[in-house]
Protein backbone atom coordinates (compact mmCIF):
# COMPACT_ATOMS: atom_id res chain seq x y z
CA UNK A 1 0.00 0.00 0.00
CA UNK A 2 2.76 2.45 1.04
CA UNK A 3 4.84 1.35 -1.93
CA UNK A 4 1.86 2.02 -4.25
CA UNK A 5 1.45 5.59 -2.91
CA UNK A 6 5.21 6.17 -3.10
CA UNK A 7 5.25 5.09 -6.75
CA UNK A 8 2.19 7.22 -7.56
CA UNK A 9 3.86 10.24 -5.92
CA UNK A 10 7.04 9.72 -7.93
CA UNK A 11 5.00 9.38 -11.10
CA UNK A 12 3.08 12.60 -10.41
CA UNK A 13 6.35 14.45 -9.71
CA UNK A 14 7.88 13.10 -12.94
CA UNK A 15 4.84 14.07 -15.02
CA UNK A 16 4.82 17.51 -13.40
CA UNK A 17 8.54 17.95 -14.19
CA UNK A 18 8.04 16.92 -17.83
CA UNK A 19 5.15 19.40 -18.21
CA UNK A 20 7.09 22.19 -16.47
CA UNK A 21 10.33 21.80 -18.43
CA UNK A 22 8.47 21.05 -21.66
CA UNK A 23 6.49 24.28 -21.31
CA UNK A 24 9.67 26.24 -20.64
CA UNK A 25 11.35 24.68 -23.65
CA UNK A 26 8.53 25.24 -26.13
CA UNK A 27 7.31 28.56 -24.68
CA UNK A 28 10.45 30.32 -23.36
CA UNK A 29 9.90 33.57 -21.48
CA UNK A 30 11.11 36.78 -23.17
CA UNK A 31 14.25 36.94 -21.04
CA UNK A 32 15.22 33.42 -22.08
CA UNK A 33 14.42 34.23 -25.71
CA UNK A 34 16.76 37.21 -25.60
CA UNK A 35 19.58 35.26 -23.98
CA UNK A 36 19.15 32.48 -26.56
CA UNK A 37 19.22 35.08 -29.33
CA UNK A 38 22.50 36.51 -28.07
CA UNK A 39 23.98 33.01 -27.81
CA UNK A 40 22.92 32.39 -31.44
CA UNK A 41 24.58 35.64 -32.53
CA UNK A 42 27.84 34.65 -30.82
CA UNK A 43 27.71 31.26 -32.51
CA UNK A 44 26.90 32.77 -35.92
CA UNK A 45 29.87 35.14 -35.63
CA UNK A 46 32.27 32.31 -34.77
CA UNK A 47 34.17 30.30 -37.35
CA UNK A 48 37.13 27.96 -37.38
CA UNK A 49 39.95 26.91 -39.65
CA UNK A 50 38.35 23.48 -39.92
CA UNK A 51 38.94 22.21 -43.50
CA UNK A 52 35.24 21.28 -43.72
CA UNK A 53 34.31 24.97 -43.37
CA UNK A 54 34.19 26.72 -46.73
CA UNK A 55 36.53 29.62 -47.35
CA UNK A 56 36.79 32.30 -50.01
CA UNK A 57 34.78 35.34 -51.00
CA UNK A 58 31.42 33.55 -51.23
CA UNK A 59 31.82 31.94 -47.82
CA UNK A 60 32.85 35.28 -46.34
CA UNK A 61 29.82 36.90 -47.94
CA UNK A 62 27.42 34.29 -46.60
CA UNK A 63 29.01 34.57 -43.17
CA UNK A 64 28.67 38.37 -43.25
CA UNK A 65 24.99 38.12 -44.27
CA UNK A 66 24.27 35.65 -41.50
CA UNK A 67 25.82 37.89 -38.85
CA UNK A 68 24.30 41.11 -40.23
CA UNK A 69 20.79 39.63 -40.09
CA UNK A 70 20.95 39.74 -36.30
CA UNK A 71 21.17 43.55 -36.44
CA UNK A 72 18.51 46.19 -37.05
CA UNK A 73 18.80 48.26 -40.24
CA UNK A 74 19.94 51.31 -38.30
CA UNK A 75 22.02 49.45 -35.70
CA UNK A 76 24.63 51.53 -33.93
CA UNK A 77 27.88 50.02 -32.57
CA UNK A 78 30.11 52.14 -30.34
CA UNK A 79 33.53 50.96 -29.13
CA UNK A 80 35.97 52.64 -26.77
CA UNK A 81 39.63 51.71 -27.19
CA UNK A 82 42.28 51.47 -24.45
CA UNK A 83 42.74 55.25 -24.56
CA UNK A 84 38.99 55.85 -24.21
CA UNK A 85 38.73 57.01 -27.83
CA UNK A 86 35.37 56.36 -29.42
CA UNK A 87 34.91 54.39 -32.67
CA UNK A 88 31.55 53.63 -34.21
CA UNK A 89 29.73 51.69 -36.90
CA UNK A 90 26.25 52.60 -38.05
CA UNK A 91 23.82 50.48 -39.99
CA UNK A 92 23.41 46.85 -40.89
CA UNK A 93 25.50 47.34 -44.03
CA UNK A 94 28.46 48.54 -41.98
CA UNK A 95 28.10 45.46 -39.77
CA UNK A 96 28.04 43.27 -42.88
CA UNK A 97 31.23 44.86 -44.21
CA UNK A 98 32.99 44.43 -40.87
CA UNK A 99 31.93 40.80 -40.62
CA UNK A 100 33.20 40.21 -44.16
CA UNK A 101 36.51 41.81 -43.27
CA UNK A 102 36.77 39.73 -40.08
CA UNK A 103 36.17 36.50 -42.01
CA UNK A 104 38.76 37.45 -44.59
CA UNK A 105 41.47 38.51 -42.14
CA UNK A 106 41.36 35.75 -39.56
CA UNK A 107 41.56 31.99 -39.87
CA UNK A 108 39.36 31.47 -36.83
CA UNK A 109 37.26 33.49 -34.44
CA UNK A 110 35.37 32.40 -31.37
CA UNK A 111 32.85 34.65 -29.66
CA UNK A 112 31.09 33.97 -26.38
CA UNK A 113 28.54 36.22 -24.70
CA UNK A 114 28.83 35.47 -21.00
CA UNK A 115 26.93 36.49 -17.86
CA UNK A 116 24.03 38.19 -19.66
CA UNK A 117 21.94 40.32 -17.28
CA UNK A 118 18.64 41.83 -18.38
CA UNK A 119 18.53 45.45 -17.23
CA UNK A 120 15.31 46.48 -18.96
CA UNK A 121 12.60 44.47 -20.71
CA UNK A 122 9.45 45.77 -22.41
CA UNK A 123 7.19 44.19 -24.99
CA UNK A 124 9.51 45.11 -27.85
CA UNK A 125 12.68 46.65 -26.40
CA UNK A 126 15.28 45.37 -23.99
CA UNK A 127 18.65 46.29 -22.57
CA UNK A 128 21.21 43.68 -21.56
CA UNK A 129 24.60 43.88 -19.86
CA UNK A 130 26.85 41.07 -21.10
CA UNK A 131 30.55 40.20 -21.36
CA UNK A 132 31.97 39.42 -24.77
CA UNK A 133 34.92 37.03 -24.73
CA UNK A 134 36.60 36.57 -28.07
CA UNK A 135 39.55 34.69 -29.51
CA UNK A 136 40.94 35.66 -32.90
CA UNK A 137 43.58 33.76 -34.79
CA UNK A 138 45.31 34.46 -38.05
CA UNK A 139 48.01 32.49 -39.87
CA UNK A 140 50.87 34.72 -38.75
CA UNK A 141 50.20 35.05 -35.03
CA UNK A 142 49.12 33.05 -32.01
CA UNK A 143 45.52 33.32 -30.86
CA UNK A 144 44.59 36.60 -29.17
CA UNK A 145 42.06 36.37 -26.38
CA UNK A 146 40.25 39.44 -25.17
CA UNK A 147 37.16 40.38 -23.21
CA UNK A 148 34.89 43.39 -23.12
CA UNK A 149 31.73 44.26 -21.23
CA UNK A 150 28.90 45.40 -23.50
CA UNK A 151 25.59 47.17 -23.12
CA UNK A 152 23.27 45.74 -25.77
CA UNK A 153 19.92 47.18 -26.77
CA UNK A 154 17.55 44.99 -28.71
CA UNK A 155 14.26 45.68 -30.46
CA UNK A 156 11.60 43.20 -31.48
CA UNK A 157 10.60 43.32 -35.14
CA UNK A 158 8.27 40.71 -36.65
CA UNK A 159 8.72 38.54 -33.59
CA UNK A 160 12.55 38.54 -33.90
CA UNK A 161 14.89 40.27 -31.45
CA UNK A 162 17.42 42.38 -33.38
CA UNK A 163 20.43 44.25 -32.03
CA UNK A 164 19.76 47.98 -32.23
CA UNK A 165 22.78 49.19 -30.31
CA UNK A 166 25.98 47.84 -28.80
CA UNK A 167 28.19 49.99 -26.65
CA UNK A 168 31.35 48.91 -24.88
CA UNK A 169 31.39 49.59 -21.15
CA UNK A 170 34.75 50.88 -19.94
CA UNK A 171 35.19 48.91 -16.72
CA UNK A 172 38.69 50.33 -16.20
CA UNK A 173 38.89 53.94 -17.30
CA UNK A 174 41.87 56.17 -17.95
CA UNK B 1 27.22 2.65 3.62
CA UNK B 2 24.55 5.32 4.20
CA UNK B 3 26.89 7.20 6.56
CA UNK B 4 29.60 7.17 3.88
CA UNK B 5 27.16 8.53 1.30
CA UNK B 6 26.04 11.29 3.65
CA UNK B 7 29.65 12.21 4.38
CA UNK B 8 30.43 12.23 0.67
CA UNK B 9 27.40 14.43 -0.02
CA UNK B 10 28.47 16.84 2.75
CA UNK B 11 32.03 17.08 1.43
CA UNK B 12 30.77 17.59 -2.12
CA UNK B 13 28.31 20.24 -0.94
CA UNK B 14 30.94 22.06 1.10
CA UNK B 15 33.42 21.97 -1.78
CA UNK B 16 30.79 23.38 -4.09
CA UNK B 17 29.96 26.22 -1.67
CA UNK B 18 33.62 27.05 -1.06
CA UNK B 19 34.57 27.26 -4.72
CA UNK B 20 31.35 28.91 -5.83
CA UNK B 21 31.06 31.66 -3.21
CA UNK B 22 34.41 32.05 -1.45
CA UNK B 23 37.52 30.92 -3.31
CA UNK B 24 36.99 31.42 -7.03
CA UNK B 25 39.34 29.45 -9.29
CA UNK B 26 40.66 31.73 -12.04
CA UNK B 27 42.75 30.87 -15.07
CA UNK B 28 44.91 33.78 -16.16
CA UNK B 29 44.80 34.77 -19.81
CA UNK B 30 47.20 37.37 -21.10
CA UNK B 31 50.48 38.97 -20.11
CA UNK B 32 49.42 42.09 -18.23
CA UNK B 33 50.44 40.74 -14.82
CA UNK B 34 53.84 39.32 -15.85
CA UNK B 35 56.19 38.55 -14.14
CA UNK B 36 53.98 38.09 -11.07
CA UNK B 37 51.41 35.89 -12.81
CA UNK B 38 51.80 34.03 -16.08
CA UNK B 39 49.51 33.27 -18.95
CA UNK B 40 47.66 30.01 -18.27
CA UNK B 41 48.40 30.03 -14.54
CA UNK B 42 45.61 28.94 -12.20
CA UNK B 43 45.03 30.95 -9.03
CA UNK B 44 42.33 31.40 -6.41
CA UNK B 45 40.56 34.69 -5.77
CA UNK B 46 39.19 35.31 -2.29
CA UNK B 47 35.73 36.63 -3.08
CA UNK B 48 35.11 37.56 0.58
CA UNK B 49 38.41 39.42 1.11
CA UNK B 50 36.74 42.85 1.17
CA UNK B 51 33.78 41.98 3.30
CA UNK B 52 35.52 43.39 6.38
CA UNK B 53 38.18 45.68 4.94
CA UNK B 54 38.84 47.85 1.89
CA UNK B 55 41.34 47.11 -0.87
CA UNK B 56 44.86 48.22 0.08
CA UNK B 57 47.67 49.52 -2.08
CA UNK B 58 49.61 46.59 -3.52
CA UNK B 59 46.65 44.17 -3.43
CA UNK B 60 46.16 42.14 -6.59
CA UNK B 61 42.42 42.34 -7.18
CA UNK B 62 39.87 40.78 -9.50
CA UNK B 63 37.71 43.34 -11.30
CA UNK B 64 34.41 41.90 -12.48
CA UNK B 65 32.67 42.58 -15.76
CA UNK B 66 28.93 41.87 -16.11
CA UNK B 67 29.50 38.76 -13.98
CA UNK B 68 32.29 36.68 -12.50
CA UNK B 69 33.06 34.44 -15.46
CA UNK B 70 35.45 37.01 -16.91
CA UNK B 71 37.44 39.27 -14.60
CA UNK B 72 40.45 41.53 -14.96
CA UNK B 73 43.35 40.82 -12.61
CA UNK B 74 45.19 44.04 -11.70
CA UNK B 75 47.17 45.56 -8.85
CA UNK B 76 45.84 48.45 -6.76
CA UNK B 77 48.25 51.39 -6.80
CA UNK B 78 45.94 54.32 -6.06
CA UNK B 79 43.41 54.73 -3.25
CA UNK B 80 40.22 56.82 -3.15
CA UNK B 81 40.84 60.57 -3.03
CA UNK B 82 44.50 60.38 -4.10
CA UNK B 83 46.13 62.17 -7.05
CA UNK B 84 48.01 59.83 -9.31
CA UNK B 85 50.40 60.45 -12.18
CA UNK B 86 52.94 58.38 -14.11
CA UNK B 87 56.14 60.18 -15.11
CA UNK B 88 58.92 58.39 -16.99
CA UNK B 89 57.37 55.09 -15.93
CA UNK B 90 57.35 55.99 -12.22
CA UNK B 91 54.02 56.17 -10.40
CA UNK B 92 53.59 59.34 -8.31
CA UNK B 93 50.96 59.32 -5.57
CA UNK B 94 50.16 62.87 -4.42
CA UNK B 95 53.53 63.84 -5.90
CA UNK B 96 55.55 61.12 -4.12
CA UNK B 97 57.15 58.24 -6.06
CA UNK B 98 55.71 54.80 -5.35
CA UNK B 99 58.13 51.94 -4.70
CA UNK B 100 57.07 48.89 -6.72
CA UNK B 101 59.35 45.94 -5.89
CA UNK B 102 57.23 43.53 -7.95
CA UNK B 103 58.16 45.21 -11.25
CA UNK B 104 60.87 43.91 -13.54
CA UNK B 105 63.81 46.09 -14.44
CA UNK B 106 63.45 47.91 -17.74
CA UNK B 107 59.95 49.32 -17.60
CA UNK B 108 58.82 51.57 -20.45
CA UNK B 109 58.77 55.32 -19.84
CA UNK B 110 55.02 55.78 -19.56
CA UNK B 111 53.72 59.35 -19.29
CA UNK B 112 50.19 59.54 -17.87
CA UNK B 113 48.76 62.88 -16.78
CA UNK B 114 47.48 63.53 -13.28
CA UNK B 115 44.20 61.88 -12.25
CA UNK B 116 42.30 62.62 -9.04
CA UNK B 117 40.44 59.59 -7.79
CA UNK B 118 36.90 59.95 -6.51
CA UNK B 119 35.94 58.55 -3.10
CA UNK B 120 34.54 55.41 -4.72
CA UNK B 121 37.45 54.76 -7.09
CA UNK B 122 40.73 52.85 -7.03
CA UNK B 123 43.53 52.98 -9.58
CA UNK B 124 44.54 49.57 -10.90
CA UNK B 125 47.34 48.55 -13.22
CA UNK B 126 49.12 45.40 -14.41
CA UNK B 127 52.67 44.53 -13.37
CA UNK B 128 53.85 44.21 -16.96
CA UNK B 129 55.23 47.67 -17.70
CA UNK B 130 57.54 46.47 -20.44
CA UNK B 131 54.85 47.10 -23.05
CA UNK B 132 53.67 50.45 -24.34
CA UNK B 133 50.91 52.13 -22.31
CA UNK B 134 48.62 51.93 -25.37
CA UNK B 135 48.79 48.13 -25.17
CA UNK B 136 47.93 47.90 -21.48
CA UNK B 137 44.55 48.23 -19.78
CA UNK B 138 44.84 50.26 -16.57
CA UNK B 139 43.09 53.12 -14.83
CA UNK B 140 40.25 53.98 -12.48
CA UNK B 141 37.76 51.39 -11.34
CA UNK B 142 34.69 51.71 -9.14
CA UNK B 143 34.97 49.97 -5.78
CA UNK B 144 31.79 47.96 -6.49
CA UNK B 145 33.59 46.31 -9.41
CA UNK B 146 36.34 44.89 -7.21
CA UNK B 147 35.27 41.30 -6.57
CA UNK B 148 38.09 39.89 -4.49
CA UNK B 149 41.81 39.52 -3.90
CA UNK B 150 44.25 37.03 -5.38
CA UNK B 151 45.16 34.52 -2.71
CA UNK B 152 48.83 34.31 -3.70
Amino acid sequence: MVKKYFLKTILVILIGAVIFFGYRYFFPNPEKQIKNRLAELAQAASFSSDPSQKTGQIASGLFADRVANYFALDANLIFYDLEDKNHSLTGREAVRRSAFSLRSQFSSAKFELLDPKVIKLDADTSQISVTLKFTLKDMARAAEVSAQELLVELIKIDDHWLVAKIETVPVIKR
Amino acid sequence: MLRKLIRLALVAGLTFLIFKFWLLPVRITGLSMEPTYHNGQLILVNHLAYLWRSPARGDVVAVRTSGLRVMYLKRVIGLPGEKLEIKDGVVLIDGQPLTEPYLEVGRKQWQIGETKLNQDEYYVIGDNRQVEATEHLFGRVLVERISGRALW
